[in-house]
């Protein structure tokens, strides 16, 4: 059965429609279709939330203006407060304030480590479920 | 006599006196043409003109290889001496893509190469995008026989995914005849605000 773990993840709360700051090495607007690339080192910040990748896909609205969606892959990682993801992907709904990590996806949280196929953490409650063969794993050592 | 050659009879009179009467009057409405009249250019203006050869709002229009049409327009310009290339001020480039999406770039001067395949634009430039990206910096060289529009100081640039800075700029095609790609490098920053997107 899938089993499922919600966890907290994250201590601060972050409000949605706070500014996001995005850094990289370029930025690649392509004029035809409107579409953006962050490409090399992206980094998304927005409030406590730091998201890095090596490349992030601008996913504009389809209506109105502004940006959709953040689809980051490659070498992805989440940090928020002392908690930290990893996974293959990570989209993040900059509309709703949700991020969607899928691939691989480990979390560590103080001693222990939880590893699935999927997590979805909502930035603003700081809520996050996990699914899809959820692992945990105490580190009993005392190597962190 | 009947009706009809009383009226021709009465016309041969009046007709002609009336012909004389506007012939009189037309003197009276005349301009007044007065030879001595000061000439509106100034002499040393004039001078200027023929020494420096000075053209008002000069147009480049070119046609790049894959069909981009570009047209530069400038308030002022001077033709190149010896090595010096052309030199104009106040300039407006236009660059119109295949697909229909326009490159406005308005700048303080530019200069064209001789060869005529760059130009130098520099002083305040600002790039404006038909999707409506304003770009702000201080130089750009645009190739002139392709689209390649290259920043390579600071930029700053304000458009639908918020203010952004980056180190440098290059507009171009990848492919010949492909959509423009705006490329931000050396460095980029954007700031996205979604509350004010909203509002």
């Amino acid at each position: 059965a899938a089993q499922s773990a919600a966890l907290a993840f994250g201590q601060v709360k972050t409000d949605p429609s706070t500014p996001v700051e995005v850094t990289a090495d370029a930025l690649d607007v392509n004029q035809g279709d409107g579409s953006a690339v962050f490409t090399g080192n992206v980094l998304i910040i927005q409030g406590d939330m730091r998201l890095s990748a090596d490349r992030v896909q601008v996913v504009n609205r389809t209506e109105g203006r502004g940006i959709e969606r953040l689809e980051a892959t490659g070498n992805v990682v989440l940090v928020s407060g002392t908690d930290a993801a990893e996974a293959q992907r990570a989209d993040y709904s900059v509309t709703s304030g949700k991020i969607v990590m899928t691939g691989d996806v480990l979390v560590s949280q103080g001693p222990s480590t939880l590893a699935s196929e999927r997590m979805e953490i909502d930035l603003a409650s700081g809520a996050a479920t996990m699914t899809g063969r959820v692992r945990t794993f105490l580190n009993t050592g005392d190597q962190n | 006599m009947d009706l009809y050659s009383r009226i021709i009879s009465l016309l041969r009179v009046f007709l002609p006196l009336a012909a004389l009467v506007l012939l009189s009057t037309v003197f009276m409405m005349s301009q007044r043409i007065r030879p001595t009249a000061p000439i509106p250019f100034a002499p040393k203006e004039i001078e200027d003109r023929i020494a420096g050869h000075q053209v008002t709002a000069p147009f480049y229009t070119g046609v790049t290889k894959a069909g981009h049409e570009v047209m530069i327009s400038a308030a002022r310009a001077l033709p190149s001496q010896g090595d010096q290339v052309a030199q104009v001020h106040e300039v407006g480039t236009e660059i119109r893509m295949l697909d229909g999406t326009r490159l406005l770039v308005l700048s303080d001067s530019a200069r064209l190469a001789r060869s005529g395949t760059k130009a130098e634009l520099d002083g305040n430039v600002r790039i404006h995008t038909s999707d409506d990206l304003q770009i702000v910096t201080e130089k750009i060289e645009a190739a002139l026989d392709e689209l390649d529009v290259q920043a390579p100081e600071q930029v700053r640039a304000r458009g639908p995914l918020g203010d952004l800075t980056a180190g440098s700029l290059r507009i171009f095609t990848e492919t010949q005849n492909g959509p423009a790609h705006i490329r931000f490098h050396k460095g980029v920053k954007l700031i996205y605000d979604p509350g004010n997107i909203e509002r």
